[in-house]
């Protein structure tokens, strides 16, 4: 009736025109009143209408969202499973130009060997234009230009080299919904490790589109820029893997190279025979000949040679026999743990009794009552005795050798050192010059020095030892042999057979320590996990420790390396342990055969979830930081594995689960008010900036927000949709969507920052939130804005158990919590930022109200502990 | 044959080279010693031997560069190169041969061969001037 009325007021002045034509008052009266009702009618229709094209686009838009969703899944999948890097390449690129439709991609990475980026896959790009940009490199330098912070844009960088637009920064919340693309425009994308290094990035340009991309195409992008990133680094991995695994396969070729010696040996040995034969059959042939006639002189000089070359050949044919036998015995070296004093003991009464015969003094000197090594005792004790030997050859009536064994850090010392002749300066280095040369036109002979000391010098080789000779004052010659410690023949590592594990409990984090182990090339590996009162580490896993060091380790915060490193939550790399004296008694574990230590905490977040220390080189090399930081890069992937590891432990939990899960997820989650939704992520990344939020922090939270409460689909709905306040089993329900959402995300490998903030989105600052109670400061600020924001987004909108809250309504109950569920610095500046945006809440929540129906449709959520309020 | 034919003996071995130089003296040939390829070369200029006996296995240069070294040089194109080798094996004795050796003895060797060998050459290369 009022609507009646007012029409007629308006249309008062029309009303004598109307008049005038002579028509009847009340029948003009009536013409309007229908006028009026039409017209309301219509205005209805017409709301009705647009509300149902609003669904219509929500519905396509949710649609294509979950298309998307879909597609990035796939792809990340894909680049994922993709180790070559070159291939890699050309697939994040392929993907880039599918998802986010940008006709032109071109994949620049980080080159270590040229220090700059190069171009290394294109999308989109003409032939002749990719060989040009191939040929470019652009330093560090020329990046900074591209990255600059006044053309942020999210985590990209849009460049617009015409200046159409001034200088202003692009902020996610700046940013207009839609502006035309400018030609000359370029989006830059780039590829940050979890480090914060830039491996690379992506030059963008061309949308299909022809507009900028919104902010949700800016997040899917660095979502598909996150996976690119995980997995070129898990391809740099894999290639260094590829290079230790040619390490290892040089190593056996060596072990096969002793089957190759045998091949040339017979050509070889004949000519060292051959040598001296050819002497003694010459000089008897002139003997015979010439008997008769010869002078005495003569005849002696005749003799002399034939007994000194006849000598020459029996060493030579003694060297050969031992050698023979030694081969038909083997095929290979089989080094096994033997005690090398033990070995020299064994010999010492042989080299006694020759001793006292030449009156030469002998001594055998060890520094340890055994020497515990790996090592062919065959072969070695040939080496000794050939060694030992020659120093008595070449030691006259009267001197001394001596032979000593020694323990250095990382290898044996064995010398042998007698006052003989010595070795003319000369021919130090030629003594021992390989008998076993395949060139044939090699002109080397081993003179008066048979061919034991080239055979020695194999067998030192085949231990990966060194053997050298010198000559000592004031006479006589020191051999020197240093053998490292090493462990049996170590299989290649096969990283491949990591991704398809069978399950069986233990045996996962078994394979990831050889993995580790046979990565590195280390003989002891272990995997200590703080235990479940959170006051000692246990190992978890060992390689190269006994069972009862494994059962019975325990390790308290603080003590120990492990300890050590648990306290300070840093890497712990000794070179040289005898030199630290804070470690000098643990130095007496059996273990510790190398002085040299590599201890690396495994973090997820801020919590330690264990400690992977490294020690006794193959090599019997002392770990270095190219050690250090090669394991420190594992280590984020070991923390993931072992988290999605013990994730599949707690129940099966596929990919399609997980993507099914997400694609309703989302579905529902964008059909709530999705505008009301906005602008709370809005106001809490802006407060977030205000804050002075890192860049990269900024980009976690607008990631959390799109997903934090993915997990409340775990909550039956009748719980989540029930009208009133909630008993205490249905409360529990709901508190554990918090886990549940971080479980369904666990595929996504989510940057543990992410987690985080998703983890803890429910804390109170005063404590009694949940899942952990963490309070004040400890709560990272991140889920402290979250948690205005969902509170905010929930009070404004309508729940089964409340109508939807007016916005100074809503902004009183904040104020009322602030000290209890919210931070009082946090909620200060939020509420600010919601006061400045009170026009749009308002408005948005006046349309809002108009599709009351829907909402009630729609599975509501939102933050059922306030439900009171 | 006017005068001594002219021997050089080419080996690192001592007592065969002395050997060696005490046969052919012996023979009446007229003696030389070297004792690896660049000495060899060196008194090829001086002592222009019609034989030269050649060790394979020598420091510096070996016996077989040094064959093909000589060879090389026109002026030496008459020159019997033998071959003298603890090395036996067939790929040895193709080098030296490729490498312009006339002829291939292994050692041990008997003395009584090599030097009926060596005058054998001598002879025939007189007959065919």
């Amino acid at each position: 009736m009022l609507d009646t009325a007012a029409i007629a007021l308006l249309t008062a002045p029309f009303t004598g025109v109307v008049a005038a034509v002579s028509v009847p008052a009340p029948v003009v009266v009536l013409l309007l009143a229908a006028t009026a009702v039409g017209v309301w009618a219509a205005m209805m229709w017409l709301r009705i209408k647009a509300g149902r094209r609003r669904l219509q686009i929500k519905t396509d838009v949710l649609r294509g969202r979950t298309r998307t969703l879909e597609n990035i899944l796939a792809v990340s999948a894909r680049i994922n499973a993709t180790r070559n890097l070159s291939e890699l390449a050309t697939k994040v690129t392929t993907a880039v130009e599918e998802v986010t439709g940008f006709r032109r991609v071109v994949l620049y990475l980080w080159s270590h060997t040229t220090k700059a980026f190069e171009a290394r896959a294109f999308a989109g790009i003409a032939q002749e234009e990719q060989a040009t940009l191939s040929g470019a490199q652009i330093m560090p330098s020329d990046y900074d230009e591209l990255s600059r912070e006044e053309c942020r844009y999210s985590n990209c960088y849009l460049l617009d080299p015409a200046g159409l637009w001034g200088d202003a920064g692009y902020c996610l919340d700046l940013m207009p919904n839609s502006r035309k693309w400018q030609a000359g425009q370029r989006l830059i994308a780039p590829l940050a490790s979890s480090t914060g290094d830039v491996i690379g990035y992506l030059d963008l340009a061309e949308p299909a589109s022809g507009m900028v991309p919104d902010p949700a195409s800016i997040r899917q992008l660095e979502f598909l820029t996150r996976q690119a990133t995980t997995a070129i680094e898990s391809a740099d991995v894999y290639d260094h893997l590829a290079r230790k695994n040619a390490d290892l396969s040089a190593a056996s070729e060596k072990l096969n190279s002793l089957a190759d010696m045998k091949k040339n040996f017979v050509a070889n040995v004949s000519h060292e025979l051959r040598t001296p034969l050819t002497s003694i059959s010459a000089y008897t042939e002139l003997l015979q000949k010439n008997l008769g006639t010869l002078a005495p002189e003569s005849l002696d000089e005749f003799l002399k040679v034939i007994h000194d070359e006849s000598l020459k050949l029996t060493g030579i044919i003694n060297d050969i026999l031992d050698l023979s036998q030694m081969e038909n015995n083997r095929p290979s070296m089989k080094p096994v743990d033997t005690d090398l004093v033990a070995l020299a003991k064994h010999l010492e009464d042989s080299w006694k009794s020759r001793a006292r015969k030449m009156d030469i003094r002998f001594t055998l000197e060890a520094t340890a009552e055994n020497i515990q090594l790996s090592l062919d005792p065959l072969l070695i004790q040939q080496m000794l005795t050939h060694l030992v030997g020659n120093a008595f050859k070449f030691t006259p009536d009267g001197g001394e050798v001596r032979v000593g064994l020694q323990e250095t850090g990382t290898a044996v010392c064995l010398t042998v050192q007698d006052t003989g002749i010595g070795i003319p300066a000369d021919k130090l280095g030629d003594i021992f010059e390989s008998f076993y040369q395949v060139d044939s036109s090699t002109t080397r002979r081993h003179n008066g020095q048979g061919v034991g000391l080239a055979i020695c010098k194999d067998i030192v080789v085949h231990h990966d030892g060194r053997i050298w000779a010198e000559n000592v004052q004031p006479q006589g010659t020191r051999i020197t042999v240093l053998l490292p410690r090493r462990p049996a023949v170590l299989q290649p590592a096969d990283p491949v057979s990591l991704t398809s594990l069978p399950f069986e409990a233990g045996e996962f984090v078994q394979r990831l320590m050889h993995w580790v182990s046979e990565s590195l090339g280390i003989q002891v590996a272990t995997l200590m996990v703080p235990d479940p009162g959170g006051d000692h580490l246990t190992i978890r896993a060992a390689i190269g420790l006994p069972d009862s060091v494994v059962q019975s380790a325990r390790v308290r915060k603080g003590a120990g390396f492990a300890g050590r490193v648990w306290e300070s939550g840093e890497t712990l790399l000794l070179n040289d342990l005898t030199s630290e004296r804070r470690f000098g008694r643990e130095l007496n574990e059996p273990r510790y055969s190398t002085p040299s230590l590599l201890c690396v905490p495994l973090m997820d977040g801020d919590e330690l979830v264990g400690i992977i220390s490294v020690n006794n080189k193959v090599d019997g090399t002392a770990l270095d930081t190219d050690d250090q930081v090669f394991l420190e890069s594992l280590a984020p992937r070991l923390t993931g594995l072992l988290a999605r590891y013990e994730s599949w432990q707690d129940g099966a939990r596929d990919f399609e689960a997980i993507r099914d899960t997400l694609r309703s997820t989302t579905a529902v989650g964008h059909m709530r008010h999705e505008s009301l939704l906005e602008i709370c992520q809005e106001i809490c990344l802006a407060s977030a900036r205000k804050a002075m939020l890192p860049g990269d922090e900024l980009e976690h939270l607008a990631f959390s927000l799109q997903f934090y409460d993915v997990g409340l689909d775990t909550v039956p709905a009748q719980v989540l949709g029930k009208p009133g306040r909630l008993n205490a089993e249905e409360r529990r329900h709901v508190e554990k969507h918090v886990d549940a959402g971080l479980g369904i995300l666990e595929s996504l490998e989510l940057n543990a920052k992410v987690r985080q903030l998703i983890l803890h989105h429910h804390e109170n600052f005063d404590g009694t939130g949940y899942p952990v109670g963490l309070a004040g400061e400890a709560i990272p600020l991140g889920s402290r804005l979250i948690r205005l924001a969902d509170t905010l987004s929930s009070l404004l909108s309508h729940r089964p158990w409340r109508p939807a809250m007016g916005l100074d309504e809503a902004m009183n109950v904040i104020r009322g919590g602030i000290g209890r569920e919210f931070c009082p610095r946090m909620a200060e500046v939020f509420l600010a930022e919601t006061e400045d945006r009170r026009r749009r809440i308002v408005d948005l929540q006046a349309k809002e109200g108009s599709s009351a129906d829907l909402n009630r449709l729609a599975l509501d959520r939102g933050a059922p502990e306030l439900a009171g309020v | 044959m006017n005068e001594s034919p002219r021997v050089l003996v080419v080996d690192d071995e001592k007592p065969i080279s002395t050997l060696l130089a005490q046969m052919f003296e012996q023979e009446g040939y007229e003696v030389a010693n070297a004792f690896d390829g660049i000495d060899c070369m060196n008194k090829m200029a001086t002592f222009r031997p019609d034989v030269v006996i050649m060790d394979i296995m020598m420091p510096k240069l070996d016996g077989v560069d040094t064959t093909r070294l000589i060879r090389r040089n026109r002026s030496y194109s008459e020159t019997i190169v033998v071959a003298l080798s603890a090395r036996s094996d067939e790929e040895t004795r193709q080098r030296m041969k490729d490498a312009g050796a006339n002829l291939f003895m292994k050692k041990p060797f008997v003395i009584a061969k090599l030097l009926a060998r060596v005058s054998r050459m001598l002879e025939i290369r007189s007959e065919s001037h």
